[in-house]
């Protein structure tokens, strides 16, 4: 629970994301780089709910939208900074998540994905109904691009750097929460609610409580996406915004840094690989996607680590969270 | 000021009496049995005590305050932690980390203090840190610390599951059949803890099958049968009441002395 055994690595890592933009000129590839790193925070969101807490939520999408959505208006229709709209954007989407959280986390876990589901599809019918302010199905263009300090973050490369930014204070968010009482609670929640209870652990006040930092974490994804694409519609509520994340956190590994990390990677690079591959794209795709579940359930990380330990002969692989939050 | 004290405290699911009218007191520092048959009403006493049923009606009242309808989530800052029947652990996480979660209750920092790392919140969780090793020390499990919960002997999980409850500093030590599924060897180190912590000021009570750790290490024992208590008092007095005789313990029961 307290280590993050590899410094170095991920200071490679991130000397490495810093250098990119620079080492690789291309536009398309920088977008590329925005994108997978926006996919970065939403999927860490969710892990904080999938993995650490054990619940599914069906309509994560929801507060990403939220926070696309309340960025957007305050921008474009208002005329306020980026700053105040990514701060509101956050804080709204909390306020809907706690609330959310509040009236659902007390339900089993079925019917808990079922009404998070319900939720994010009803804000996508308001959305596309409700014309006057969020202009309905023809959704909201021309969003400015952020301003901070006065510089305008009008290239892909340098919006690239603000998304980091925001990565590293989701993943300083989590490692310090993973590492602490209330990251221990939510582990506990999830692997024995019983004994939880019997040591003092409000389950449900917890539950709301990682419930709603995932999706403050959501609505700030929400908000880099709507300022990057300059451009939000009520599909940003839609299920893609919901399975993505879950699938990246899945086949990447729950409970960890580096999972919904890799698996964000995969997910958007692994489909322009394929390009190659032409119409063949998405089956291979799906090919892969099904191998990967079957062949490493728990992930590719506890894969790869367990496969990395086994050469060493040290002890097992699933050690606990240790291991995990890195 | 009796320690703990249970007044008529009675429980129905639906048509079914499961406990009634039942009352008893544990002395503060004692090692207190609850004994029965099967269908008896111990985990339904059991439960009822730890607030994860409440009473149809009754009263249990702990160092002079009315707890009886607390849920259950609030009895261990109280100083009442139980343990469950049936192996319950954090099955992913180590043996260090099961017992740090024990530590929940006797916790001093906040979530901002984890966010920002303040001193108050890093001091505090050394001292957590510290309080499992002691403890680690105490159920003798320092050497497995670093292994999965779920690499321990059926034994060892069972101590940790009284270490993972010890870490919450309890003051009542509420423990489920803690022999269950032990052989004699391990039921002896059991009972040799249980005395142990009795000897460092915690009061016990225990509900259990296995009369040798009973008969053994109980200073009084409350019997129930059908939901009713049927005798109270000294390991001495209950094995030569004849009505538990009858209904539980058999004529021929071997007890020592």
């Amino acid at each position: 629970m307290k280590r993050l055994p590899n410094y170095w690595l991920y200071a490679v890592v991130l000397a490495v994301c810093l250098l990119l933009p620079a080492i690789v000129a291309d536009p398309y590839f920088h977008s590329l780089l925005v994108t997978t790193a926006i996919f970065v925070i939403l999927a860490l969101s969710m892990d904080i709910i999938v993995g650490y807490i054990g619940e599914l939520s069906l309509g994560h999408a929801a507060f990403f939208g939220i926070g696309a959505y309340v960025s957007a208006i305050l921008t474009k229709t208002l005329g306020l900074s980026f700053l105040t709209g990514f701060l509101a954007a956050v804080v709204v989407a909390g306020l809907a998540g706690c609330i959310i959280g509040f009236i659902t986390l007390r339900l089993k876990g079925a019917y808990f994905a079922i009404v998070t589901l319900a939720f994010a599809e009803i804000l996508r019918l308001i959305a596309s109904n409700w014309i006057s302010v969020t202009r309905g199905p023809m959704g909201i263009p021309g969003i400015p691009f952020p301003k901070l300090f006065g510089f305008e973050l009008s290239s892909s490369s340098l919006y690239f750097y603000l998304v980091l930014l925001v990565v590293l204070l989701s993943i300083t968010l989590i490692v310090r929460l993973v590492d602490s009482p209330a990251g221990r609670a939510f582990l506990a929640i999830r692997e024995h609610s019983d004994l939880a209870r019997s040591v003092g652990v409000d389950t449900f006040k917890f539950k709301v409580l990682g419930f709603t930092i995932a999706t403050l974490m959501a609505a700030a994804a929400g908000s880099l996406y709507a300022h990057y694409f300059r451009y939000v519609g009520p599909d940003l509520l839609g299920i893609y915004y919901t399975s993505t994340p879950l699938l990246m956190v899945f086949i990447g590994g729950r409970a960890s840094i580096a999972g919904p990390l890799v698996g964000a990677v995969i997910f958007s690079i692994l489909p322009e690989l394929l390009r190659m591959a032409g119409s063949l794209r998405l089956v291979i795709f799906a090919a892969i996607l099904i191998v990967s579940v079957i062949f490493m359930p728990q992930g590719i990380i506890r894969a790869a680590g367990s496969l990395f330990n086994r050469k060493k002969e040290e002890k097992p692989a699933q050690a606990g969270v240790a291991e995990r939050a890195y | 000021m009796v320690f703990l004290e249970v007044r008529d405290l009675t429980k129905t699911f639906g048509g079914l009496t499961a406990l009634s009218n039942v009352s008893f007191d544990v002395r503060e520092g004692e090692i207190f049995g609850l004994i029965g048959p099967n269908g008896a009403g111990k985990s339904t006493c059991f439960n009822l005590l730890t607030g994860f049923y409440r009473p149809t009606s009754g009263r249990v009242v702990f160092g002079g305050r009315e707890i009886t309808y607390k849920p259950d989530y609030e009895r261990a800052g109280m100083g009442i932690i139980r343990t469950f029947q049936h192996t319950s652990l954090f099955s992913a996480l180590t043996v260090f980390e099961n017992i740090l979660i024990g530590t929940h209750c006797c916790r001093n920092s906040s979530l901002g203090g984890a966010l920002f790392r303040t001193r108050k919140f890093r001091e505090d969780e050394g001292r957590l840190r510290l309080k499992v090793e002691r403890i680690l020390d105490i159920v003798g499990l320092t050497e497995k610390s670093r292994l999965p919960a779920t690499s321990l002997s059926y034994g060892e999980q069972r101590k940790l599951e009284i270490a993972i409850a010890l870490a919450g500093d309890p003051k009542l030590l509420l423990l489920d059949e803690p022999a269950a599924g032990m052989n004699p060897t391990e039921s002896m180190k059991l009972m040799d803890l249980i005395k142990n912590l009795q000897s460092q000021g915690l009061t016990i009570l225990l509900v259990e099958h296995y009369m040798k750790l009973v008969m053994g290490i109980c200073d009084r024992i409350v019997v129930l049968n059908y939901g009713e208590k049927i005798a109270e008092g000294t390991p001495r007095e209950v094995r030569s009441n004849e009505e538990v005789i009858r209904v539980y313990l058999g004529s021929r029961a071997k007890v020592p002395a």
